[in-house]
């Protein structure tokens, strides 16, 4: 007879409950017998196999309980039981469950914010719609990685390509940080300068995904004269009112401008293009002159951005932009004497890797973010050791458990479940505690990242907190529970433990680790500190402190320019005083190609150059070598130009008998001279991040008010600050008074270097405490079992200072090994991260011996704590038990 | 009365187990159950219903004999527990019950 369809009855065989598969299988061959004979083999098959379907229900596929083989472990009973004797365990050993705990929720704690920090920098420009399709374009010369582009860059690149879908740009006037805002409204005036403003064309929206709270993004800057600002702003100048439609003065160092609001939107993503506002590029102040740029070559000041078409492979694109350039912009370049290339930029990658010169504002690091996380990592790996060394170590006093459990039937699978999910508690308890930590040093976090965090504003962050915590305690828990669970029952209920050499070594490899890590974050923590106090202290070529910087930022500012500073100069604590374009410590990019008398145009130099007003060298005490500065005894210093040492080594002269020669730069095809007046001995412009450029100074090639710089004698600053605010309220009072030192504006451009130092200390703090806590644990419990012997050896005339000795004599070893390997560790380190700057220290030994010490000192403090205390026992207390 | 929860099918199918007294299982149930009502029942619904009964405690079951057109298989033969042949009379006691209360005009006539 045939039998039925054979796969119909595998699948039932997989999938009927073993106990019932016999009774169900032979009811359906019976069944299957009598189709066959009723309807024929074919039909018959077919109803098998329905009958077969028909019995996926949950009482044929439930399983019956099998007798002796189920997972004791997971039964309830023996879960209340595990759960039990783990609590016992934890209230038992108070000191070494608060070592674990407080470690390991400390380490949690510093992980997890800076997993908040990383995911923060991870989120620029992630949610503009198409993000993957949006490009910038940058400029490559020979010298330099330039973020923006000359202004036709964008249009020639939309009509030449079919490629482009469509192209922006955004322009950030140079020496133009702040703008004066102006609404006015039932006779009221709110007024204040508002930074990150930039003039963005029509399309910017379309590329650019910005949530809307007011006003349409489409249409938001499509009309001339409009503005688009962030909620922040809109509250601050309009409360909750919606500002659709309103006008706000803009207040330029060349005019008043209205411009009407036609959007605000939300600041809830970030991105590398962080604005306060937008302005639009067609307007009645900057517009004509955006429109007259047709020159390739010069005013590289256009970041630009382009959006290809779906499916246009970047790196072809890219390919094609040599060609373009020289299509267009060919005769520009060659008339100026330069060279360039345009490269794209994936924006989605720009805040994160892009670290051009004349970026919109500074980005992040990619190599910062490794850092703090292989930190984060590092700490959490410390507090973990922590609890392997102490469970290890203390196995001691499991083992009778582990021997109890075995000789009852436990199972080594059941055993190393048993002591994970310890382990796992210990995580989750430490967890409670560290989310505790977390809402408390937020603030301080935020403060000191200077960004907005907060613990659940990121729903996958939640499956970080559980997935750390869950490997906090599988990381922590593995070793020490296939430890315990491989004693042999029978040695250790006979009392026998031998703590084996390769467990001993382990704990030892452990501590030498932690206290590696521990050495080379304090000799990082050193050497940060040392560069920036050498940043801060170094001189500069000129005199940064007494400077207060004064920026003239609106029309009326500049206007009644000369009345203040009349005004001012009558204080007799104020030295001296001028005006300038720029001043040391912030960005200089205003530049132009000089070559020398007797050379051309190809042999040109980059000089970078500041338009200053007459005292301006003697204000900011740069050391003149050859000639004068700027004076008004020279009424034909229109065309006079000083340069600082390298400049005129550049060009070609000699610095002794540069004064009195002619250099030249081209300007819209006409040649210019200018003749060299005085040479400064080199300072630094800018920060030491850079070496020092080739720098001059002139009385005329552009704005020279933009901000007033005051050298001033006195102690008692805020009285001066008062005078000056009188001032300036006497003469300009439509325009509020604001100032700044120039010495903490140089600060500035260190702030990156000061947040990292400050969150490299911090770290290294928490590392020693977690590595001593550590450390403290393992001593008590060998100073506890070795109670007997050190009874016995005071009892036979040991003196306290000897059996300090013994006991520290190991742990110190183990510090020494460490600081052995941290040294070369933290040395390339540390280079690496030097290389950044133009000027650095040199790392010295005695670094690394201070290093070394502080390590040293802290762990014989926590070992002695213990020794000591061990060694002043009464010999007739330890001696007496048993 | 509190204790016999009984479906309608599971009531017919342990009336079904008595019916066919010594040799009550899946596939003789089914064929009996479509032989005295008319109904057409799965294989597997009779199962699920002798395997409820059985947890109910109505049922006890034990292996029967092996045939061969079962493949060499065993069956499962079902009997009437003292707590199933309980409920059974409970149910059609309550039902002989309420027949009797019912007066002689109350229901229309079904037949003519």
């Amino acid at each position: 007879m045939k039998p039925p369809p054979r796969y119909a009855d595998r699948l039932l065989e997989w999938f009927c409950a073993p106990h019932l598969l016999e009774e169900v299988q032979g009811d359906l061959y019976e069944r299957f017998v009598r189709d066959v004979r009723d309807v024929g083999s074919q039909r018959a098959n077919e109803r098998y196999w329905v009958n077969v379907l028909r019995f996926v229900r949950p009482f044929a596929l439930k399983r019956q309980p099998i007798e002796y083989s189920s997972p004791f472990s997971l039964s309830p009973v023996m879960l209340s039981n595990h759960f039990k004797i783990a609590w016992r365990n934890l209230v038992k050993n108070k000191v070494y469950s608060a070592i674990n705990i407080f470690g390991l929720a400390v380490g949690l704690a510093t992980c997890l914010l800076i997993t908040l920090y990383v995911f923060d920098e991870l989120s620029y420009d992630k949610h503009h719609k198409d993000v993957n399709r949006l490009y910038r374009v940058a400029t490559e010369t020979k010298q330099e990685n330039w973020a923006a582009t000359a202004a036709p860059t964008a249009l020639g690149l939309k009509n030449d390509f079919p490629e482009v879908e469509q192209v922006t740009r955004l322009l950030k006037v140079p020496n133009m940080d702040k703008m004066l805002l102006r609404y006015t409204h039932n006779h009221q005036q709110k007024q204040f300068f508002e930074t990150n403003g930039y003039y963005v064309d029509s399309t910017f929206f379309e590329l650019f995904t910005y949530p809307f709270k007011y006003g349409n993004p489409q249409k938001a800057i499509n009309q001339p004269n409009t503005l688009v600002i962030s909620e922040t702003l809109s509250s601050k100048l309009f409360g909750e009112e919606n500002p659709v439609g309103k006008v706000i003065n803009v207040g330029l160092p060349f005019g008043d401008y209205n411009y009407t609001v036609s959007g605000v939107f939300r600041d809830t993503h970030k991105s590398h293009i962080d604005a306060h506002f937008f302005l639009s590029m067609q307007n009645g102040d900057i517009g004509n002159w955006v429109n007259q740029q047709k020159n390739w070559a010069t005013n590289n000041i256009f970041y630009t951005y382009i959006k290809l078409k779906d499916g246009v492979n970047a790196q072809a694109f890219e390919a094609k932009l040599p060609a373009f350039l020289n299509r267009h912009g060919a005769a520009d370049l060659k008339a100026l004497g330069v060279s360039k290339e345009l490269a794209l930029q994936a924006v989605p990658d720009i805040y994160l890797t892009s670290s051009m010169d004349n970026e919109i504002s500074a980005n992040g690091s990619m190599t910062y973010l490794y850092v703090f996380g292989s930190i984060a990592a590092f700490l959490l790996l410390i507090a973990c050791i922590n609890f392997m060394n102490l469970s290890t170590a203390r196995s001691e006093k499991r083992a009778k458990e582990v021997g109890i459990r075995k000789a009852m039937g436990a199972i080594r699978a059941s055993l190393v479940s048993q002591f994970l999910g310890e382990s796992l508690l210990m995580s989750l308890l430490a967890l409670f505690l560290s989310l505790g930590f977390i809402q408390l040093l937020l603030p301080v976090f935020n403060s000191l990242t200077q960004k907005n965090l907060a613990l659940f504003q990121n729903p996958i962050f939640v499956i970080w907190i559980a997935a750390i915590t869950l490997l906090t305690g599988l990381l922590s828990g593995l070793y020490p529970a296939f430890y315990l669970s491989s004693f042999r029952p029978i040695t250790v209920l006979k009392g026998k433990l031998i703590n084996s050499i390769s467990a001993t070594a382990l704990r030892k490899g452990l501590v030498v680790f932690q206290f590696t890590v521990s050495i080379v974050l304090i000799l990082g923590a050193i050497v940060i500190w040392q560069q920036l106090s050498f940043v801060q202290n170094q001189h500069l070529g000129f005199n940064k402190s007494q400077k207060i910087v004064v920026p003239l930022q609106s029309n009326q500012a500049t206007g009644n320019y000369t009345a203040f500073k009349d005004e001012v100069l009558k204080n007799p604590n104020v030295v001296a005083a001028a005006s300038g374009s720029t001043y040391p410590g912030i960005p200089s990019d205003n530049d132009l190609l000089f070559y020398a008398e007797g050379k051309t145009v190809h042999e040109a130099v980059d000089i970078n150059f500041a338009t200053v007003e007459n005292d301006y060298v003697e204000t900011l005490g740069f050391k003149l070598l050859y000639g004068r500065a700027f004076s008004k005894n020279f009424t034909a210093d229109s065309t006079s130009i000083i340069l600082n040492e390298v400049a005129v080594n550049q060009l070609g002269f000699d610095p002794k008998t540069a004064v009195g020669k002619h250099i030249y730069f081209e300007w819209q095809n006409v040649r210019h001279p200018m003749q060299i007046v005085g040479v400064v001995r080199n300072y630094n412009y800018e920060s030491l991040h850079q070496e020092i450029k080739p720098y001059g100074l002139t009385t005329t090639i552009g704005d020279k008010h933009r901000y007033f710089i005051a050298s001033v004698q006195t102690t008692a600053y805020a009285k001066l600050l008062a005078d000056m605010e009188q001032s300036w309220k006497k003469v300009n009072p439509d325009t509020p008074f604001s100032y700044s030192f120039l010495d903490q504006d140089f600060q500035r451009n260190y702030e990156k270097e000061q947040r990292t130092s400050s969150i490299v200390l911090y770290f290294t703090l928490i590392a020693i405490v977690i590595a001593c806590l550590g450390l403290f644990g393992l001593v008590a419990f060998s100073a506890e079992q070795r109670t007997k012997e050190i009874g016995i050896r005071k009892v036979l005339g040991a003196s306290v200072p000897s059996i300090v000795a013994l006991l520290s004599k190991e742990f110190v070893r183990l510090v020494v090994v460490a600081n052995l390997i941290a040294v070369p560790i933290a040395w390339y380190g540390m280079n690496q991260w030097l290389h950044d700057f133009a000027y650095k220290v040199t790392i010295e030994w005695w670094v690394f011996a201070l290093a070394g010490l502080l390590a040293l000192s802290t762990a014989l403090l926590t070992v002695s704590f213990q020794s000591i205390k061990a060694a002043l026992m009464n010999p007739v207390k330890s001696l007496r038990s048993e | 009365m509190k204790r016999t929860y009984l479906g309608e099918f599971e009531e017919i199918v342990l009336l079904t187990v008595a019916v066919l007294n010594d040799a009550a299982y899946g596939v003789a149930i089914t064929d009996e159950l479509d032989r005295q009502t008319g109904r057409s029942v799965s294989i597997s619904a009779v199962h699920a219903a002798l395997h409820r009964l059985e947890e109910k405690g109505m049922l006890s079951s034990h292996m029967g004999d092996a045939t061969a057109e079962r493949g060499g298989r065993r069956k499962r033969l079902f009997t009437v527990t003292a707590l199933g042949s309980r409920a059974l009379h409970d149910i059609r006691a309550m039902r002989d019950q309420l027949w009797n209360s019912i007066s002689p005009n109350a229901l229309p006539a079904i037949s003519i």
